[in-house]
């Protein structure tokens, strides 16, 4: 395995660390998988989940590169003209024109969490040359069944126990910030549409994308698997379209065992669609 | 900003270089390294060491931040750390690359937290340190661990659901990271003495007060209170960016004024720096 320094984009402002396989294990022709900041964390990404994914990959020969988006962790913040919104898809087009003049790679696979997620959804939507997504606790929306099965948590003791402590851990620790505390919807930006959502993910699926959508329950807007099918209309379990819900997962991935079962995860999702004989075919 | 890897290529270690542009000042170059704290508190205060770099560099500064092994982008993990001496070790690595790269013969080591312990451990050993900063350091290993243990324990209790941690006697889980119990029990047994660090120093520190800083020598240290309460204890915080804006604004103004006074006795040419260790301080 190797770790190289990457600096990308205009005056190579932009940076990510790329971890390469030995060469006698190394996956010719797969994609490179690019792994997104989680909200503002530094590329090595909450409890250093992204550095596990990425040398976990290099162990089974495929190339993953980890970036900090523009004015993120080591990156130099975006000058010029720009819409703001189109941001992340700017920098990641440029890790990929990067990847693509100095490596060789032409097709790519976004990974993300949280706000990553969100924009490895907007990415992976605009540039075909993404073949491949996972999505940690991306975009979800309140369903009729997330209200129901909502209602059963209050029948939980726990939930109750751990709500009590909770308050009792923040008596007179409270800080002018956490009325000023964003919802995870409005981090998300205000410009979400089920549907539209839902036709983009179909689009992606109609480009043969290869599909990973994990959830946990540290996610307060998602409760169980059935959800996705809820939200989007879309059965899971087809090959190209995989959909996951860990009840015993916070939303970063604190404990090392939960972490250790999504890093699995979306290791062996992208050894079985960018195999040496799926690739063959 | 110069991001590198530096050091043996197996096991490399990860760094940003932060040149100051423009003219250098008059004199010997001034040099710093930042070591950060380790676990959960490396992420909360990266966006924060990195302002804080930037703003040296703004002094005619040369800065490094390192990554120890096993932390952040450097090779390894933190399971891999037996003991206490592979992170000196780092830092001793990142000294030397630092003096190539900036031309300086002597370092001035600014760390954070358990950083900063290593920093003033490292400072014992090396006559090439010609000062250290001590950002709310580590002073006593057992309370360190017994915060991280208190807030581990409590994260796990109020989990989604029951969960426990799989310990056993060679490995602990803490707050996200297995660590060694070789590098525990060494954590565990540090008594920092600050007196003994005979180079210059800065403390600063939100929670305690000058008396709890005691040195032989007082006119070597200087204590700087801060304005605001720390909040590493507090699982709330567990995962919120620690950002001191204003206090490290008035850190870097202390650390031009440290450098000024090293500058105007010399301490920035190795063989001063080696002849006051050598004489205790005097």
């Amino acid at each position: 395995m190797k770790e190289t320094i990457c600096n990308f984009g205009a005056d190579s402002g932009l940076f990510g660390i790329l971890t390469s396989p030995d060469k006698d294990i190394e996956v010719s022709g797969a994609p490179t998988m690019i792994i997104l900041n989680a909200g503002i964390v530094h590329r090595v990404g909450p409890f250093r989940i992204h550095v596990d994914v990425a040398r976990m990959m290099a162990s089974h020969g495929y190339s993953t590169l980890r970036i900090d988006l523009a004015g993120l962790g080591d990156s130099a913040p975006r000058t010029g003209k720009f819409d703001t919104d189109e941001r992340a898809l700017l920098d990641v087009r440029e890790a990929m024109d990067f990847l693509k003049s100095d490596h060789g790679v032409d097709s790519f696979v976004l990974v993300g969490l949280c706000s990553g997620a969100y924009e490895a959804h907007r990415i992976s939507v605009k540039d075909r040359r993404v073949v491949g997504a996972a999505f940690l606790d991306g975009i979800v929306f309140p369903t009729f069944g997330f209200w129901l099965r909502n209602q059963k948590r209050f029948f939980k003791p726990r939930f109750w126990r751990n709500a009590m402590k909770r308050r009792l851990l923040a008596r007179g620790k409270t800080d002018e910030r956490d009325g000023q505390s964003l919802a995870e919807s409005e981090f998300f930006g205000g410009d979400l549409c089920q549907e539209t959502t839902a036709r983009e993910i179909r689009g992606m699926l109609d480009r043969e994308m290869q599909l990973l959508f994990l959830y946990t329950d540290g996610y307060d807007d998602v409760i169980g698997v059935e959800q996705f099918q809820e939200m989007y209309g879309l059965q899971p379990g087809a090959e190209e379209l995989q959909v996951e819900y860990y009840s015993k997962a916070e939303h970063t991935f604190r404990l090392i065992e939960n972490r250790k079962i999504a890093c699995e995860r979306i290791v062996d999702w992208f050894k079985s669609r960018f195999s040496n004989s799926v690739l063959a075919n | 900003m110069k991001q590198r890897f530096f050091g043996h290529p197996e096991s490399p270690l990860f760094g940003v270089y932060h040149k100051p542009r423009g003219l250098s000042v008059r004199g010997a170059p001034r040099a710093a390294i930042i070591c950060p704290p380790i676990g959960q508190e490396y992420n909360r205060t990266h966006w924060a060491l990195r302002l804080l770099a930037n703003q040296l560099t703004r002094r005619k500064i040369h800065v490094l931040r390192v990554d120890y092994h096993g932390i952040g982008d450097s090779a390894q993990s933190i399971d891999q750390i037996h003991g206490l001496r592979i992170w000196k070790q780092n830092i001793s690595q990142a000294l030397e690359h630092l003096k190539q790269e900036s031309g300086a013969e002597t370092v001035m080591l600014i760390g954070q937290r358990l950083g900063a312990t290593l920093s003033a451990l490292v400072a014992k050993e090396r006559a090439d340190v010609n000062s250290v900063v001590l950002w709310e350091p580590v002073t006593n290993g057992r309370a360190f661990l017994d915060q991280l243990r208190k807030m581990h324990a409590q994260m796990v209790d109020l989990w989604v659901s029951r969960m426990t941690s799989e310990n056993n006697d060679g490995f602990e889980e803490i707050l996200g990271s297995r660590f060694c119990r070789s590098l525990l029990n060494e954590i565990e047994a540090i008594k920092l003495d600050i007196g003994s660090v005979i180079q210059p120093q800065l403390v600063v520190d939100q929670d305690s007060n000058r008396d709890d800083y005691q040195h032989s020598e007082p006119s070597l240290m200087k204590f700087f209170p801060s304005f605001r309460k720390s909040s590493w204890g507090e699982l709330k915080e567990l995962e919120t960016a620690y950002l001191r804006p204003e206090m490290t604004r008035e850190m870097v103004k202390f650390i031009d004024e440290m450098f000024q006074r090293l500058s105007h006795f010399e301490a920035l040419v190795a063989a001063k720096t080696a002849k006051a260790v050598s004489g205790g301080g005097q």
